[in-house]
């Protein structure tokens, strides 16, 4: 009984160390290009924004995923804001959007050589959208929640044999609509570091 | 590479609006009306010749130049005119509504106290003070950094004259307009500034 609990504990961490060895995490900057509602709100793409991902391997190439970003859009806008009290505001409209996406996922990463991979998966989870309107000496805002889904795709590019590699993604974030705020979407293509991604060496 | 990615990076920083950069930036022109007033009923209107001095709420009340009382009253005249109104002596005939032209100057002292973090990110303090503390100016009230803004308000209220009530002494107003800025600037160019947005607030209100 004691040497099969052994031998099970074993079995565990040598599996628990190959699985490690493929987890990896990825550090990108992301740049934004608003779609539907969210480019009506703001007409211009977002050079601001980043993301963390975890990547832990299940099983060989099923990877869960766990993502967290921020995007930062602004824009001017001329014309007029109808506010929630019923006033019609004209003037110059500073327009900010902040969204963080807090997702988690799966995907399958393929192995290439020297180092490489490339990925496709989904995300699902929420994004906390904060929407800022300062319009002459006022300021109006909106913040809420919202749920949605992150498809995405990379490929990454090993550096050296440290399991460090350069990758490019590219994700659709689309949010359903909530509490009366319409649904929210936009593409973004990040350019970042993977660290930890060491090439398999299967026991 | 290095340079040309951070030229790159300070390029895309430098295409970002910020925020305003002049004070006409800052202007903005409200309007809000009854949704169940007809406007189209609408005939005839009376305008006093000036503008009545009023104070906003908070801030110093600031004095007004009255010399451009007649070119703005006559910029509202001419937007009413092209709704279709006709303007009446009320000391003839009973107009449909009153215009009231009002204005409000203002200068607005602002006290905001500030954690030592606020006026330089990232710095970790010095002699055991953290972004805890605080800087008290001893000639200003309390622990402060101080703004100042001198702000104008030019409203105009349509008020219906046809459903005052005489026993509760009430008028209702109709149409709202409210055309806000900063004063900054010579006299010339605030004028101008306030005539645009008169012309605004008649250009957004669709249904007059």
């Amino acid at each position: 009984m004691r040497s099969t609990t052994r031998f099970l504990l074993a079995v565990a961490l040598l599996a628990s160390s190959a699985a490690l060895a493929q987890s990896h995490v990825r550090l990108s900057y992301e740049f934004a290009v608003p779609q539907g509602e969210t480019k009506n709100y703001i007409d211009r793409f977002s050079s601001r924004g980043g993301h963390l991902d975890v990547s832990l391997e299940l099983t060989y190439a099923f990877h869960l995923e766990l993502s967290a970003g921020l995007n930062s859009f602004n824009a001017v806008k001329e014309g007029v804001l109808t506010t929630t009290d019923g006033k019609d505001v004209s003037g110059k409209q500073f327009r900010y959007l902040n969204v963080i996406p807090l997702m988690g996922g799966f995907a399958v990463h393929i192995p290439l050589r020297h180092g490489g991979r490339i990925w496709a998966g989904v995300n699902g989870g929420a994004a906390y959208f904060d929407r800022v309107i300062d319009l002459g000496l006022n300021s109006y805002s909106r913040s809420d929640w919202q749920w949605g889904v992150q498809p995405h795709v990379g490929i990454a590019f090993g550096l050296g044999d440290g399991g460090t590699a350069l990758f490019f993604d590219g994700r659709w974030q689309y949010f359903w609509e909530r509490h009366g705020i319409p649904a929210q979407q936009y593409f973004s293509f990040g350019v970042g570091l993977l660290f930890g991604g060491a090439p398999q060496k299967r026991k | 590479m290095r340079t040309g990615a951070l030229a790159a990076a300070l390029l895309l920083a430098a295409c970002y609006p910020g925020g305003a950069e002049t004070v006409e930036d800052l202007d903005a022109v409200t309007t809000q009306h009854d949704p169940a007033a007809s406007f189209s009923t609408l005939r005839t209107y009376a305008l006093p010749d000036t503008i009545q001095e009023v104070s906003a709420p908070g801030g110093q009340p600031l004095p007004m130049d009255h010399s451009f009382d007649t070119r703005i009253i006559a910029r509202v005249a001419s937007n009413l005119d092209a709704i279709g109104l006709r303007r009446v002596d009320p000391s003839v005939e009973s107009p449909d509504v009153n215009v009231l032209v009002t204005f409000a100057a203002t200068r607005y002292t602002e006290y905001t106290s500030y954690p030592f973090y606020d006026l330089w990110p990232g710095w970790a303090g010095f002699g055991g003070y953290d972004g805890t503390w605080g800087v008290y100016y001893p000639w200003a009230t309390g622990t402060a950094y101080v703004t100042v803004i001198d702000a104008g308000s030019l409203r105009i209220d349509m008020l219906d004259q046809r459903t005052a009530n005489a026993s509760m002494k009430q008028v209702t107003a109709i149409w709202a307009a409210s055309i806000d800025g900063v004063l900054a600037g010579d006299k010339e160019s605030i004028v101008q500034r306030i005539e645009k947005g008169i012309d605004k607030a008649f250009a957004q209100s669709s249904y007059l």
